[in-house]
């Protein structure tokens, strides 16, 4: 096949479907066409006139006058060669000219002489038809009536143009109708609560799960009645929520509302917890505008939570108990009140005790971090020196260092900063880095400990020349229950607490903690404390 | 400053009662009333006359506050000290036990070997 039979197959595969966007064949008759056709054979003084469309095997002809055939085969229509040319296409005498004087349509019924046809294009460009008179004697179009038939074909392309817009706005409302209808089955069908209000900020919708959560719909009353109405509490389930802090219209101020906590109590519904999300529709436009809230049921997670809580409070009250008497015992024993023991015995018995402190320790991580989590750890936050406190911190885990036999120094010449901090829990932070920093080290190592200031803060580094940790082990670590699988034969087992707690301490302080280090190379475990103004 | 000797101990674990008392007898040298029961040491007091009052706090029954209160009502225990221990030492929580009027609180676990120098301080405290 030759590259130009290739393009005209392609230009005639664009041409078609342009034709078939416009779904205009075979469709019924319209007064506009009609109104063209008449117009033009009146004007042109012809007998017949078509706006005839050329289809892949047919012309059809969506207008006709002074003809009764509906289509004609393309191999023997006019207009098939008038689409050709371009331009007006002129056939002043059919019987003569060599390609037509043979056609059917020339030689009987309806016996045509003569041809004018102008190009018809749709909206694309693409000629889909023409506007044409035709007699049957010769004759030719003088210029006036040339222009005339131009003009009339210039109107049906507005037509066409016209019925492409209307086709392409009914399916755009079509879309619009199935979107709609697509987003209420999806609203209707999640089983989170979905509210949303208008510019002025009134209630606009309530999805089913929204209605089955506050027993009723929306309803046309005024922002600060929405709390009664809707049966709004804060989290405690008991205080009702402020028309302030109604997640919806904290969304429509424009502000961020972000997992706010908030009770429903509506009468024949359960107290439920759930957690609001949400935000402005249109954000950009600024001011107070249209939003939308997204409510999840979070009321059995918290049940489990509180379970979980009171579970974990009860069972560590209950092992501490049996700790204190078994670690007290041993306490007593090795103390030698009670009398001396045979060396075994004295070994044994240290055995029992270090490991009833491990117990201890565990027991206390544990509850730690659900106090943290609960929001029920209190810290006393006061104005107190560093150094004493790292200094004192060294001392107390020096039996940590012996163990491990590994010693650490303060760096001379450290800062002596002033910052606000719950002296207790520092000592907790400051032995995990340190007590990790033993266990992890080789045998004979030195642990650095540097108090460096930067800007208005202080870095506490705790430096080890120890075994290190991988890149991209090192996110991981302050996370909870995560504990390194580095195949250290010195690592003492633990919760995988340890960490995290230190993490959410240091936060707590208004501070942040982080690692630095290389696999075999040592690690720098570091926390950073705001400097405090005040004056002891 | 009279010297401290009587120490009455109500706690109901049997091994806690125990250890503490071993503690406080062989380290501190004290004399020990061991009660199991809020109940029980109320109605020891007026007997043992103790100069110190070791109390447990989560107990069955009457709970180390409510023995608290029992106690104050008796005439012998009239500025008696008492000192709660328990596991539950949250800075809010100490705070609550002293205003109860507990002279001290000793954390569990304690350490028997200083269990006496603790009490021993508080009751010099509440004496200087």
């Amino acid at each position: 096949m030759s590259q130009n039979q290739n393009a005209a197959e392609q230009r005639e595969e664009r041409r078609l479907e342009a034709l078939a966007r416009l779904q205009i064949l075979d469709s019924p008759s319209e007064q506009a066409f009609d109104d063209l056709t008449e117009l033009a054979a009146r004007w042109l003084d012809a007998p017949i006139a078509l706006v005839s469309l050329v289809d892949d095997q047919r012309q059809w002809f969506k207008s006709r006058v002074g003809l009764t055939a509906e289509q004609t085969p393309r191999e023997v229509a006019f207009c098939a060669h008038a689409i050709q040319a371009q331009e007006l296409f002129e056939v002043p005498d059919a019987a003569l000219d060599d390609r037509f004087s043979d056609n059917p349509l020339v030689t009987s019924d309806p016996n045509i002489r003569f041809y004018a046809g102008m190009p018809i294009a749709s909206p694309e460009g693409e000629l889909v038809g023409t506007l044409c008179v035709i007699d049957r004697v010769p004759r030719q179009l003088t210029e006036h009536q040339q222009d005339t038939l131009r003009r009339l074909a210039r109107i049906a392309e507005f037509q066409l143009q016209l019925r492409l817009s209307l086709l392409d706005s009914e399916d755009r409302a079509l879309e619009l109708e199935h979107q709609e209808a697509l987003n209420q089955r999806l609203l209707d069908s999640i089983t989170a609560g979905v509210v949303a209000c208008n510019d002025a900020g009134e209630l606009t919708l309530f999805n089913n799960t929204a209605k089955q959560w506050h027993g009723t719909d929306v309803m046309k009353v005024a922002a600060s009645e929405w709390g009664r109405y809707y049966d709004l509490y804060e989290s405690d389930g008991k205080t009702p929520l402020a028309t302030e802090a109604i997640p919806l219209l904290r969304a429509w101020r424009g502000e961020p509302v972000d997992n706010i906590e908030i009770s429903i109590a509506a009468v024949g519904q359960p107290l439920r917890q759930v957690l609001c999300s949400g935000g402005q529709l249109y954000p950009e436009h600024g001011g107070p505008g249209a939003a939308i809230v997204v409510m999840h049921d979070i009321t059995e997670i918290r049940r489990a939570s509180n379970l979980k809580s009171e579970f974990l409070a009860t069972v560590s009250h209950e092992l501490r108990t049996p700790l204190t008497a078994i670690s007290g015992a041993i306490g007593l024993l090795r103390s030698g009140a009670t009398g001396s023991l045979p060396p075994a015995g004295e070994r044994l018995l240290c055995i029992a005790q270090e490991n009833s402190q491990r117990l201890g320790e565990l027991i206390n991580d544990l509850l730690d971090m659900e106090k943290l989590e609960a929001g029920q750890l209190d810290l006393q936050l006061k104005p107190q020196l560093l150094r004493p406190i790292v200094q004192q911190a060294l001392e107390i885990n020096q039996p940590y260092a012996e163990r491990y036999q590994v010693s650490w120094q303060l760096e001379p010449g450290s800062a002596d900063p002033m910052v606000r901090v719950d002296e207790r829990r520092l000592h907790q932070v400051l032995s995990n880095y340190l007590s990790n920093a033993a266990k992890f080290s080789h045998a004979g190592g030195l642990i650095q400990v540097h108090l460096l200031v930067q800007g208005d803060e202080v870095e506490v580094q705790v430096v080890d020349q120890g075994i290190g940790i991988a890149e991209e082990q090192q996110p991981l670590l302050f996370n909870k229950f995560i504990q390194l699988d580095n195949g250290n034969a010195r690592q003492r087992g633990g919760t995988g607490l340890g960490l995290a707690i230190c993490k959410e301490l240091i936060e707590r302080m208004h501070g942040r903690v982080g690692v630095r280090s290389k696999a075999g190379a040592g690690a720098s475990f570091w926390f950073r404390l705001p400097l405090c103004q005040a004056v002891l | 400053m009279t010297v401290l000797e009587r120490i009455m101990h109500i706690e109901d674990d049997p091994s806690i009662q125990e250890v503490a008392r071993v503690a406080l007898e062989v380290v501190g040298g004290f004399t020990v009333r061991s009660c199991d029961s809020g109940a029980d040491g109320v109605a020891a007091a007026d007997s043992f006359a103790p100069q110190l009052v070791l109390l447990d706090v989560m107990m069955p029954g009457m709970d180390g506050p409510q023995t608290l209160i029992e106690l104050r009502k008796l005439p012998v225990m009239q500025g008696v000290p008492v000192v709660f221990m328990t596991a539950k030492a949250q800075t809010q929580e100490v705070t609550a036990y002293r205003e109860l009027g507990a002279a001290g609180v000793i954390i569990k676990p304690f350490d028997p070997m200083t269990l006496s120098e603790q009490i021993r301080a508080i009751w010099e405290q509440q004496h200087a």
